[in-house]
């Protein structure tokens, strides 16, 4: 301290001796300096009150905050929702939680091609541990003049660290997300592919990209994983069986329109798609068409039944082939009778299916199969949906051929999607890959009457208890389906010797829950079905395998031994016989 | 007096500054904690996802179905061996089956199922709720 300030403490509010003021300031006051002295003081009391109640504003707050309205640390941190970005891309899973697509973190390797000294050495060390990599190309890339190529994407762990132990300057590893299917080949078609940079380019993965990338909860599926094993599992045993070239299978809920299962075969493995070959990747369940055969007519009788074009007893006589223009309609086994309407289906006669369709007309042919949708592609929430081949123009023979399934090509998916809308009551409903919750009201569309269903039913049942898909009777679950062998067209003409062996059945028959649909590409006959490779032999069977290893998983329960009839006392084969000896017969 | 005062005073900042300092270094660390904290948690979320896709891989049907058919020597299962809760035979009941030891079975509830050491059968007429043949009898 100064000597001057100890002797005069420092007292800002003092008065203290001033000079006065010079020039004309002091001479207007006119020496007035006690006043002066006043005033200044006055104002530094203001401006000292004004400070001091700021600063006990300011106080009050800070204890206010602090003290009074602050609430203690909350005893569990919460998560800043903000902050959880979606990182990844979101999971695929099956309507029980099962995993059939995941992002995981996987090491990418990437190089600096100017640190590299010497490509080709690099390349051919790498190409010893990246069985995939192409060394000359490697070689190549990495004797540019570039900062960054990428050499190979997604690698496993112990490749990296194989890589890490080759020392090689100017090789790097980046973290990424590499996209896995842990169920491989099963579900392949269903959930489809993405490229390496994260982006759907197949399947589900396609479809529901921009919904994938932002979605924090994992899509669910309405396919039921232990369902697909096993119509896969059938399918490719029945294919190996016979010697077919492919197959496909669907399993839809009656009801809802849901797809349980889709098994397209051969299929791929998603996890390498670039060796697959271009038949494994292609879907034979929805992007495929097929002529279908026998198993149309079904939607020729329903057609019929429904307009009242025919009643169940109408007789027609299948003993002579139909000729029209150069073109003969003959019956796989052919038969010296007048045959009623259910004794058509039942032995799937195609001569009295082509009278039916003829006394239906191409117009309600046409109404009852757009109403069904096999004329305009499915709706799916798959890219890969094919276009119906559908006759331009229709005419009379095209009628004819289509009312037993020749003309016209559809896919698996619209047929079985069909079969549903005809033995659920009636209500098409759109079929779809995601799961539906039960409160949900499914929107419908009525394409035929209840009354025509519940006969279709019965009639399929009659297939299956006494006629062509006799194998498809499952022990414990009551079938009712409809057999169909169609022969392929090769080269603008129809092969006999290469057919499409399909069955389409749904159980319990008396109130369907599922459609099951099977086909199997080029089969051909074996020894122990002496010869035989058509939908009877071959599809019918593997449907009953299916129903009887999935049923229960499905829940529906066995119905116990049900009482069959004798073929002759069968209630709707005696009523048509009734009905066609009372001489209601349809002339011909 | 004055001195004594800014004595005080200069204690009390003093005390304040050091506080703040140490307050702050308290924060800095808690928040370094909590990044950790954070990163390991990230951590264990990308390995338990990890570990969700082995399991889901290691479940794959095929693989069961292979493994099954390996150690457990089981057959498919057949639908004659799917029956209905009404389709099983009586339960034991009391009279014919007294239990030493073991509590009563009640003849009103879900307890009274019969164990597996016990005969599943009986040819007494089923005294259970849902049929009551002798209600009195069974009651608890």
């Amino acid at each position: 301290m100064t000597q001057d300030s100890s002797q005069r403490p420092l007292r800002p509010c003092q008065p203290r001796e001033a000079a006065p003021p010079r020039g004309w300031r002091g001479w207007l006051r006119g020496g007035g300096r006690t006043v002066r002295l006043e005033t200044g003081r006055t104002r530094l009391l203001v401006t000292g009150l004004v400070f001091a109640c700021a600063f006990a504003v300011l106080g009050l707050r800070v204890l206010d905050v602090a003290v009074l309205r602050g609430a203690p640390e909350p005893a569990v941190a919460q998560r800043d929702a903000a902050r959880v970005e979606p990182s990844r891309r979101a999971d695929i899973v099956d309507r029980n939680g099962h995993v059939l697509a995941t992002s995981l973190p996987a090491p990418s390797l990437y190089a600096n091609p100017r640190e590299i000294a010497e490509p080709e050495r690099v390349a051919a060390r790498l190409a010893e541990i990246l069985p995939e990599l192409s060394q000359a190309r490697a070689a190549r890339r990495m004797a540019t003049d570039r900062a960054f190529i990428w050499i190979k994407r997604g690698l496993t762990p112990r490749q990296q660290a194989r890589i890490n132990r080759l020392g090689v300057p100017g090789l790097y590893f980046r973290t990424e997300s590499k996209r896995v299917y842990p169920q491989g080949k099963l579900t392949a078609h269903v959930v489809g592919l993405t490229d390496p940079d994260g982006r759907g380019i197949a399947g589900v993965e396609k479809t529901f990209d921009d919904l994938l990338r932002t979605a924090r909860r994992p899509l669910e599926l309405s396919l039921d994983l232990r369902v697909q094993h096993i119509l896969t599992d059938e399918l490719s045993r029945t294919i190996q069986a016979f010697q077919g070239i492919g197959g496909a299978g669907l399993v839809m809920d009656a009801r809802t329109g849901e797809l349980v299962a889709m098994a397209s075969l051969p299929s791929f493995d998603p996890d390498s798609p670039g060796r697959a070959s271009e038949a494994a990747r292609f879907n034979r369940a929805t992007l495929g068409v097929y002529e279908m055969g026998s198993v149309f007519k079904v939607f020729t009788m329903a057609g019929a039944i429904d307009r009242g074009v025919v009643e169940l007893g109408d007789r027609f006589d299948v003993s002579r082939p139909i000729r029209t223009g150069g073109f003969s309609i003959r019956d796989f086994k052919p038969k010296d009778a007048k045959l009623t309407v259910p004794e058509i289906f039942m032995h799937s006669s195609n001569i009295g299916t082509a009278k039916i369709a003829r006394e239906m007309g191409t117009e309600t042919q046409q109404a009852t199969l757009r109403k069904l949708g096999l004329t305009t592609p499915a709706q799916v929430e798959l890219p890969e949906v094919g276009d119906p081949m559908v006759p331009t123009p229709w005419r009379p023979i095209n009628t004819l051929t289509i009312s037993y399934g020749h003309g016209l090509a559809v896919t698996p998916l619209q047929l079985t999607s069909a079969v549903a809308a005809t033995v659920n009551g009636g209500v098409r409903r759109t079929p779809t890959l995601l799961a539906r919750n039960d409160s949900e009201t499914i929107p419908g569309e009525r394409v035929l009457k209840a009354s025509t269903s519940r006969t279709m039913r019965r009639m399929m049942r009659l297939v299956v208890a006494y006629g062509t898909g006799e194998k498809a009777d499952a022990r414990g679950y009551r079938i009712g389906g409809k057999t169909g062998t169609a022969d392929k067209l090769a080269d603008g003409r129809y092969s006999s010797d290469a057919h499409i062996a399909s069955f389409v059945g749904a159980f319990p028959i008396d109130d369907p829950r599922y459609v099951i649909f099977a086909m199997v590409d080029e089969p051909k006959g074996q020894s122990r079905t002496f010869g035989y490779a058509t939908g009877g032999w071959v599809a019918a069977p593997l449907v009953r395998r299916v129903v009887e290893r999935a049923a229960g998983i499905l829940g529906v329960p066995p119905q116990g031994p049900a009482h069959t009839p004798e073929k002759d006392d069968h209630p709707l084969l005696v009523k048509a016989r009734a009905q066609g000896e009372d001489g209601n017969v349809a002339a011909d | 007096m004055i001195r004594f005062g800014l004595v005080i005073w200069l204690i009390v900042a003093t005390g304040v500054a050091v506080g703040l300092y140490h307050v702050n270094y308290r924060v800095k660390e808690l928040q370094e904690e909590l990044k950790r904290v954070e990163r390991d948690i990230k951590q264990e979320r990308e390995r338990l996802h990890v570990l969700e896709a082995e399991w889901s891989y290691l479940n794959r049907p095929s693989r069961l179905a292979r493994l099954a058919r390996k150690h457990l020597h089981m057959e498919t299962l057949q639908p004659e061996q799917i029956v209905r809760v009404e389709q099983l035979p009586p339960r034991i009941t009391r009279r014919e089956m007294p239990r030493p030891g073991g509590p009563e079975a009640r003849g009103d509830g879900e307890d009274a199922v019969p164990l597996p050491r016990a005969k599943p059968w009986s040819l007494e007429p089923q005294l259970s709720a849902a049929t009551p043949f002798a209600p009195g009898e069974d009651a608890p």
